[in-house]
């Protein structure tokens, strides 16, 4: 790849820009790093907090007629507090999260680092929309794989954790990827609480460079980079995971009738 | 050999909102009888079957199981539906999971069977149903016949000591129709106590002991396969096998 740049570049900006990436490239490269693992870390603990919060909302958005009415005020309440959390943070950008809790609770207060501060951030942004991926996700999962789980004898809790959400994890999970190539980008924003991503660097070398060309070259390509080949990777996944191998008989015809073996 | 009484319902009541699907019903089932429950669609066979092993909560009433109220407080309903088995027209097998594991989990999680015998008593139920070859096929690359037989293998794993079973065959192919019949005509030979609704006429002349007939939520008529067939006393148990038979030809 740097052969390839390097050729393009000739004289003029394009070789200016690489000399660039050249003279900041440890910058650069922990940036890289640095965004990747909060994505990803974001990614994961936002599909924890997602599976359990859309569970509880899957679980709570209807309620049965059999229901005590205890029970029916504890599935509105458990309805209407995870409702919050999910309207409130896909309701506002992710910078004004940011900036609210680490400048108000994160920084003075649990003394956290930005790179901390980020992870939780990134994290519980991510778990609101997770939440509702998960709840489409649940509700999509056909009735009769519930009633076939709840007539062996399994618990709810049982049906949900060996039945009900290994489906539906396979089936959003284009949207859960997704929201890993969206974390990579959007992390970004969280250049605010001095995180120090690619954002963040392009910014100090912009500073120190006295130009802005450049360094944002440098990142869109890393940016675009990094998002094509996440984005490769998760699609070979999801093949695999659509093609999952399992041996079938070489003679696929049904047994005949009068089959029973005593 | 004495009656054993494993199932004794009284005034069971079920309604849909203002729709009253079972209005007071009565019934038993003994130890090792078959029983089919015909109707027409809608008469609330499907729902008096799905009250047996609580898929539906019934609204009133009591549903004694070896005497014990299964309706009442306190009552296990989980380990109650692993007593009371049940097969789908739908099937209804785990798409996630392969043959062998449908077989499988049950036994495991809810049983809590160490995993070798969890397998070999599946390996011992799918031969039975002549779906050893497939244990290692998924659940989802099966013909509907197929899928049958593994649904009943896998409810037949739990030990249950009945068997419910609703319309089995009405999803399948008409050439699968016969092989599952076979099956279900095996285990009631072995003494598998079984309730199954269906249209399989045929099915519940031969193998069943007693036939009821459900209409508009009540059972109007219940007898031998001769009594409800050769001489139905109700008007509208004739009337619904007339229809049942014209349709058929
Ligand atoms: N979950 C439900 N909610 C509302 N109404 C229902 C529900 N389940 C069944 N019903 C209604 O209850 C009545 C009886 O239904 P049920 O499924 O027991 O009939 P059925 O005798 O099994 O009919 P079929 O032969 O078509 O399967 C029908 O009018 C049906 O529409
Ligand atoms: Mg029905």
């Amino acid at each position: 790849m740097e052969y390839i740049l390097m050729a393009a570049a000739g004289d003029g900006f394009l070789s200016k820009t690489w000399n660039v990436f050249v003279k900041y490239q440890s910058l650069f490269l922990g940036a890289i790093q640095s965004t990747l693992l909060v994505a990803f870390i974001g990614t994961i603990v936002g599909l924890l907090i997602g599976l359990v919060i859309g569970g509880l909302r899957a679980i709570t958005s209807h309620q049965d007629h059999n229901q005590k009415m205890g029970a029916k005020l504890l599935y509105k309440l458990i309805y209407g507090i995870t409702g919050i959390y999910v309207g409130i943070f896909r309701g506002t950008p992710m910078m004004v999260q940011a900036m609210f809790l680490y400048y108000t609770f994160f920084a003075p207060i649990f003394h956290w680092s930005p790179i901390t501060s980020a992870m939780v951030i990134i994290s519980v942004n991510t778990g609101a929309y997770m939440a509702e991926i998960m709840r489409s996700g649940i509700q999509s999962v056909d009735n009769g794989q519930l009633e076939g789980a709840r007539s062996i004898g399994m618990t709810s809790f049982q049906t949900m954790l060996y039945i009900v959400l290994p489906q539906a994890i396979k089936n959003s999970f284009p949207s859960i990827g997704n929201e890993f190539v969206v974390n990579i980008k959007d992390s970004c924003v969280l250049n605010c609480i001095q995180f120090s991503e690619l954002f963040f660097v392009a910014k100090s070398v912009q500073g120190s460079i006295f130009s802005y060309a450049e360094p944002f070259l440098i990142v869109g390509i890393l940016y675009l980079i990094l998002t094509l080949v996440t984005s490769s990777i998760l699609g070979l996944i999801e093949k695999r995971i659509n093609h999952q191998k399992s041996s079938y008989p070489a003679s696929i015809s049904a047994p005949q009738s009068g089959v029973l073996k005593g | 050999m004495a009656r054993e009484n494993i199932i004794e319902i009284h005034h069971l009541q079920k309604h849909f909102g203002d729709l009253e699907v079972l209005k007071n019903i009565e019934f038993h089932v003994d130890k090792g009888e078959v029983i089919t429950i015909i109707g027409s669609s809608g008469s609330g066979k499907s729902t008096l079957l799905r009250c047996i092993n609580l898929l539906e909560m019934p609204d009133g009433g009591e549903i004694l199981y070896h005497g014990n109220d299964i309706l009442k407080h306190g009552i296990d309903i989980n380990a109650h539906r692993t007593h009371v088995g049940m097969v789908f027209q739908n099937f209804n097998l785990f798409h996630n999971k392969n043959v062998l594991d449908n077989c499988m989990i049950g036994q495991i999680k809810v049983l809590k069977r160490s995993k070798q015998e969890a397998k070999e008593k599946a390996l011992y139920y799918l031969e039975k149903v002549g779906m050893q070859d497939f244990a290692h096929a998924g659940s989802t690359q099966l013909s509907g016949g197929q899928k049958q037989r593994v649904a009943i293998a896998r409810a037949l794993c739990m030990d249950p000591e009945v068997l419910l079973f609703d319309e089995p065959t009405s999803a399948l192919d008409p050439e699968m129709v016969g092989g599952i019949l076979d099956v279900m005509k095996q285990l009631a030979q072995e003494g598998l106590t079984m309730i199954v609704v269906t249209h399989e006429m045929a099915f519940a002349k031969d193998v069943s002991n007693r036939v009821i007939f459900m209409d508009q939520g009540v059972i109007a008529e219940e007898g031998t396969p001769q009594e409800i067939f050769e001489h139905p006393k109700q008007e509208r148990t004739k009337e619904f096998l007339h229809r049942f038979r014209s349709a058929g030809q």
